[in-house]
This record gives structure tokens, sequence and C-alpha cells, in this order.
């Protein structure tokens, strides 16, 4: 009898990922708003905003965060769409192997692997000392570009063969059906990939350190110096900038991505 | 003369393979300016794939496609004057209704009239915006979607966007626009509307429509000539009444319209018997000749017993709506009849056949046929298996002595080891065996006709020979089967002179 009273009903099961979440998504973001907007003796405050805004370093930081997450995008876009493009195309790409070859780099170990790739770079003459933003943007590249090429290589396998014979059959070439046909149908997965690559690089600072050789200092920097001295206001507010930055971001890709095929896109 | 000059496009021996494979075989067809041209088969016929080689996206592997009498078979897609209205309809999600339609026309360049280039020749020019304008909303109103520019595709039901992705072709003002099986994707009311629609469309246009389907009702309504496929090859061409009325074979009659197919003798100029019944019939065949016969079930009249010329008994009924449809069993033989009148089912009953509504064929097979050659140990190799077989039959009068060597009683010994044969095997003398293992060769069942008290099956190998068996046992098409052939049924024999194979 007591067995039958406990009925099953579908919305149990979401218990577990709600008791995740608030741990681990929602109490921490009460968390970041709650220190941001205080003092260190808890009382609340604006000293953090101008904290922030009486430095020009500060806001300095910020903006080459922001150059930096955009060049990384970029180029990963730039070099990880003709590589899904190719491994979409069967002609080319026989099995799922060639796909793993791209994938496979991220089973070393991401210190490891940076580490790795200064010394590489050093060793071509590319120092990290002299230069410090080819090199981390050539790490960054280096370690986001899988991140590139999943998305954009699912969109791709999705897409429909006949809405490029049909851009053919209505007389555009193969160059203006790249441009009116592939990009606009495959710009989910590119909005995907675009925040996949863009968010994390901005937080990043460990590349931005072991790339650069402690010359680069980006928001994540801060936030993590700041922490580490145990100024957890200021750092908060540097975190919660992030997250407006972001926030943003993915508001305006939204927008991209509407007006694209809701496919195979992230959100 | 008059007839040379309306060819629009012209096919000639068009050839298509993939991987060794042929798809298209040997395609001749000429179509004429204004036509509504069908290609129907079933799946796998190589119809799709002649289009997709007119329209460009294959390119034949040999063979010319003459449009206007130039060659444009290595021409790429955007090149040529034709559209193309994609089954699943492919419209760009991106885009709203009326820029799907308008991707061709922004693409498309002009001569403009006030602008001369160095030679004197008239310059290309864009489209202006309101002659694109006029165009698209022009088109919309031919496919009955005014009103409808600024909605998104993706939220457009089916039919609406089969709309769009006709008013997309039109619009460009194609000299032949192609239809890939366009109405496939909708449900019966509405394909049934379209079929309509489309058919006025074509009328008002006047464009050469090219028209895709596997559906024989659908070609039967639209078409002004219909070009019936099997295996890459052509089988018919012509007008749906005579394609439905004579049928060349016994494929086109039962991939058109229903019909009863029988094994029939001819007994002279102008009778032929089957259902153990000799009919008058008005084809000419040599006398003795054995054919395949084809009745419509609505040219077969019902009668009171022993009115008609043969007796038979009742033994279903199904009510269609304006007739009742019948089975008749004619002694081991079934035969479907459509009829007004609703008679009592497991009765007897007569029926009548007019002599012109007996259509007679030359049957398509009346045994199989293959080159092989005997192996090592005696038996035959031939359509990928092996086979026991006799070899004493190839030469009269021969024993075969312990070391597999033929003799003859005057002592001449034989080695047939690789010896060349000829082989036939009956119809009815081969087993087909479900298991894919435990015959000879493996194989599908790639055709299936009824005629009457049994079935004939055609079974095709990996290798793509195929063997037809008359069965009484039903199977189903693409079954994965197997075949065994009895040692005595293999009837061989030697290519070369059988002194080739002397030993000394």
């Amino acid at each position: 009898m007591s067995l039958n009273k406990f009925r099953f009903k579908r919305k149990y099961l979401s218990i577990p990922y709600l008791l995740f979440s608030i741990f681990f998504v929602i109490a921490p973001l009460i968390l970041i708003v709650y220190y941001a907007f205080t003092d260190k003796n808890g009382h609340f405050s604006f000293e953090n905003i101008g904290e922030f805004f009486s430095s020009s370093g500060n806001f300095s930081v910020l903006v080459v965060s922001i150059l930096i997450g955009e060049a990384n995008t970029i180029i990963c876009l730039l070099i990880g769409y003709p590589i899904a493009m190719l491994l979409s195309k069967k002609k080319y790409n026989k099995s799922y192997v060639t796909v793993l070859l791209f994938i496979m780099p991220m089973w070393i170990n991401f210190v490891l692997r940076t580490a790795a790739t200064r010394e590489l770079l050093r060793w071509i003459g590319i120092d990290g000392g002299k230069y410090p933003y080819v090199a981390t943007i050539i790490g960054m590249v280096y370690n986001y570009l899988p991140f590139v090429i999943l998305p954009l290589y699912s969109t791709m396998l999705k897409m429909d063969k006949n809405q490029i014979e049909a851009s053919y059959d209505l007389g555009a070439n193969k160059v203006q059906t790249f441009f009116k046909t592939i990009i606009p149908m495959t710009m989910p997965g590119i909005v995907s990939a675009a925040t996949m690559v863009f968010m994390p690089t901005m937080s990043s600072y460990v590349i931005s350190d072991i790339m650069g050789e402690r010359n680069i200092t980006l928001i994540g920097n801060l936030i993590n110096l700041n922490f580490e001295q145990g100024l957890w206001n200021i750092g908060s507010f540097y975190a919660l900038i992030i997250l407006a930055l972001i926030g943003l971001s993915v508001v305006l890709f939204k927008d991209v991505e509407k007006a694209g095929d809701a496919r195979g896109g992230l959100w | 003369m008059q007839e040379q000059k309306d060819i629009i496009i012209e096919l000639k021996n068009v050839t298509k393979e993939y991987d060794g494979v042929t798809v298209v075989d040997h395609f001749n067809l000429a179509i004429r300016k204004g036509q509504f041209v069908t290609f129907l088969g079933p799946s796998g016929c190589g119809k799709t794939t002649t289009l997709r080689m007119i329209a460009g996206f294959e390119l034949a592997t040999s063979g010319e496609i003459l449009l206007g009498g130039k060659d444009i078979s290595q021409i790429p897609p955007h090149k040529r004057p034709i559209n193309t209205v994609f089954q699943r309809y492919a419209l760009f999600p991106h885009l709203d209704v009326y820029d799907n339609i308008a991707f061709g026309l922004k693409l498309k360049k002009i001569p403009d009239e006030h602008k001369k280039d160095k030679n004197g020749e008239p310059k290309l020019r864009h489209l202006t915006k309101s002659e694109i304008d006029k165009k698209v909303m022009n088109a919309l109103k031919v496919v009955d979607l005014e009103e409808f520019e600024s909605r998104d595709v993706t939220t457009l039901s089916g039919g609406q966007q089969q709309r769009v992705a006709i008013a997309r072709a039109i619009v460009n003002e194609p000299e032949i626009l192609l239809l890939d099986e366009p109405l496939g994707a909708l449900d019966l009311k509405m394909r049934k509307e379209m079929q309509i629609e489309l058919k006025e469309m074509h009328k008002k246009l006047g464009i050469t429509f090219i028209y895709v389907t596997h559906d024989q009702e659908e070609a039967l309504t639209m078409s002004d000539v219909i070009v019936v496929m099997k295996d890459g090859m052509i089988q018919q061409v012509g007008e749906p009444k005579a394609i439905y009325d004579e049928p060349i074979n016994t494929f086109v009659a039962d991939f058109i319209g229903e019909s009863n197919i029988y094994s029939g003798t001819i007994l002279d100029d102008n009778h032929v018997s089957f259902l153990n019944h000799s009919f008058e019939c008005v084809d000419h065949f040599p006398k003795n000749e054995k054919v395949d016969v084809v009745l419509r079930p609505e040219d077969i009249f019902l009668m009171e017993e022993g009115k008609g010329m043969v007796d038979g008994k009742l033994v279903a009924k199904v009510f269609k709506g304006i007739y009742y449809e019948y089975t008749m069993m004619v002694g081991k033989n079934e035969v479907i009849i459509q009829d007004t009148q609703n008679l009592e089912i497991d009765c007897m009953a007569s029926i009548f056949i007019k002599p012109f509504d007996i259509h007679i064929m030359h049957k398509e097979f009346v045994s199989n046929i293959y080159d092989g050659y005997i192996d090592k140990r005696n038996n035959v190799v031939f359509a990928g298996g092996k086979f026991e077989c006799d070899v004493t039959s190839l030469i009269p009068g021969t024993t075969l002595d312990e070391e597999g060597y033929l003799v003859q009683q005057d002592g001449t010994k034989y080695d047939l080891n690789d010896a060349d044969v000829k082989i036939e095997v009956g119809l009815k003398d081969i087993e087909i065996i479900d298991n894919e293992e435990d015959g000879a060769v493996a194989g599908e069942i790639v055709s299936i006709i009824y005629k009457g008290d049994h079935y004939q099956i055609i079974i095709r190998t990996e290798e793509d020979e195929d063997f037809v068996v008359d069965t009484e046992w039903t199977w189903n098409e693409n079954d994965k089967v197997s075949i065994q052939i009895p040692k005595e049924k293999i009837h061989m024999t030697l290519t070369k002179e059988a002194k080739e194979y002397v030993v000394e």
C-alpha cells in the first residue's frame, strides 16, 4: 500500500539538475554579485566600481582582453571553417579517424601542451618574451581550434546538399553559392563556435601567462591576482564585468542566429 | 523537318556509371518544346539520375545532351537555362519567401540597351529593384501565394513551401523546368490538388516540363508523354493512353495500372490459348509461340455461369467506391475483375473479354542463359556460383573415370578443366532458398510479377547477374535469398568443339 502512494512523476527527474545548478551556478552567481557590491566589512557599497574606473590600466586590460578574444575567435573560424568543410565531405573524409586527429590534442594535459607549444615557438624564433601577443594568440588558437571545428562540422553534416544544388541551379557560381548559401546556412554553427571560443578566451589567463611569459595582463589575470591577495570584493566585480560581457555577446549572437536557420545552434 | 525544329532537348546515348555500375544505359530521347514529359519507374531505375544530368548536377559518363542543338553535357548547372524543383523543396531557410524567389533574379545579368561597350555590344547589368519586384509578385500570383512575400519559409506548410519552390524556379523563365518528385512529400488530397494546378501552370506558362515520379497514376494524369524506365533503360515512350492500352512488355503492364498477366500459347493467326481456353485475339504472332497475355481488370465482364467464355468461382469481393473488385479462380489461375454488379461470392460465374482487350506480348524470359566454365572438380561455374553438374552430358556417350576425365567407349579421353560452356536453365528449375548461405549464389529479389497462378521473380546477384524464376511461393521484393539448381536441370553445351579437349 505504502509503495503505491509514491507515484513517480517525470518532474522528479529534474531534481538532480536543480540541486546541481543551485550549488554550482546560482549560489556562486549570488555570491559574486554580493561581493561585487560590498566592501571588506560586508557593507553595501559602490566603491569597487569607483576603484575599477579610477585606474586607466584596468580599462586597457579590459580592452586588450576583448581584442585578444576577438582575434582568437576570428582566426579560429578562418582556420576551422575550411577544415570542418573538408571533414564534412565524404570524398575527403572516409572515416571518423580524420575528425579524431583534430580533437586528439585535447587529450594531452592543457598546461603541458601549452608549455610545449611555447618551447616549440621559441625554437623557431617566436619568443614569448619578445612577441607576447603573437605567442599568446598562437597558443590560444591551438587550444581552441577543436571547439570551432566540432560545432561547424556537425552543422555542415546536417546541411542539405539539395540547397547548395538549388543555389547552383538558380545561377549562382561557386563563390556566390559559398557566400549566399553555405555561409548563411552554417551560421548557427558559426555562432556556436564563436561563443564557445570567445567566452573562455575572455577569462583565461593561464595561456597568456605561459605563452606571453607574464608580459600580458588580461582580465583573468586581474581577477586571479585580486583573489590571491584576498581582495574578494574587487575580484568579484571584475568577474561581474566578464559576466556582463558574456551576457551581452549571447544576446548579440542570438540575434544573428535568429537570422539563420535554428538547426545545429548551441542555444 | 517541322518536328526537328520543335525539339528543345535531346539526349543521345547518355550513359551514367558510378564505380563501374551502370545507372543510366544509353538513354535516347527527344523532347518537344512545351511538352509535359514524365520519367516513370520504380526507385533505382535511373530516372532521377537522368534528370540530374539534364540539370547539370551530375555529368554524363558518355553521350550528349543537346539543348536547342548545342551540347550542354559539360556545362555547369548555373550556366544552363534550366531550373529545378526539388523533392524536399530545398528552400533557403535564411531567406524569406520574397528573397527565396528573388535569389536567381538578383544574380541574373541582362544586356543593357543604354550602355554599349567598346565593340558596340550592349553591356550587362543586373535587374533593377522594380523589375525584380514585378517578376516576384507575378510568380507569387502564378502559384497562388499573394501576400506571402515576407513570410519566413520555415513557418509555411509543406504545400506552401512547394509553391514557393515552384515560384523560385519559374521566376527565372527557364526553357525547361525539371521537377523531381515534387509532390512526394505531400498528403494525398494536397497531391491531387497540386497535380491539377501544376498541369494548369504548364498550360499557362508554356515551359517544357520534365517530371520525375514513381507514381503511375500521377504520370497518367499529368503527362503528354510518359517515359517508362527500368534498370537505367527506357522500356516504353508514349502518350499515357497508348502506354496504358498497349504496354510493350509485362513490366510496363504490371507497373502501369492493374493487370492480370498469364502465360499463353498462340494457336493460329487470331487465337490465343490461356486459362485453359482458346480466345479470339487481334494481335498477330507466330504460331505456337509462348507469349504473355495481359488483361486489364476493367476489361473483363462478369456473366452468369455458362454464358461467357470461361467459368470460374468468385472467391473474394472488395467494394472500391464505384465498382467491386472480384477475385475469381479459373482452375489454378487467379483473375482480378472490376465490375459494377453486386454479386454473391463463393458462387460460380463466367467471364467475357473482347478480342481487342486481350494484349499479347513476347515473353521476356523463356529461360536463363549464362556463360560459364567447368572447373577442376567437374563443377560448372557461372553467374558467380559453383554448381554440381553432369559433365557427361556435354559429350554424348562418355563416362567419368576415377581421375575425373571423360572417357568415350573407344578410349578417347577428354579433359574439360576450364572448358567454356553455355548454360541454360528453365525458369521453373531454379529453387529459391530463404537462407543466403545455403544456396550456390546469394542475391536480392528485385522484381516480382504475378502471372495468374505463379510469380515471376528476378533475383539479382551481387555481380549483377539475374536469375529469372517462376515459382508458386510468395516472396517479397528486396528479400535476400540464395538459389540452387538441381544437377539434372542444368543444360550445358560446349562453346568449342569437343575434340579441342582430347587428352593425348
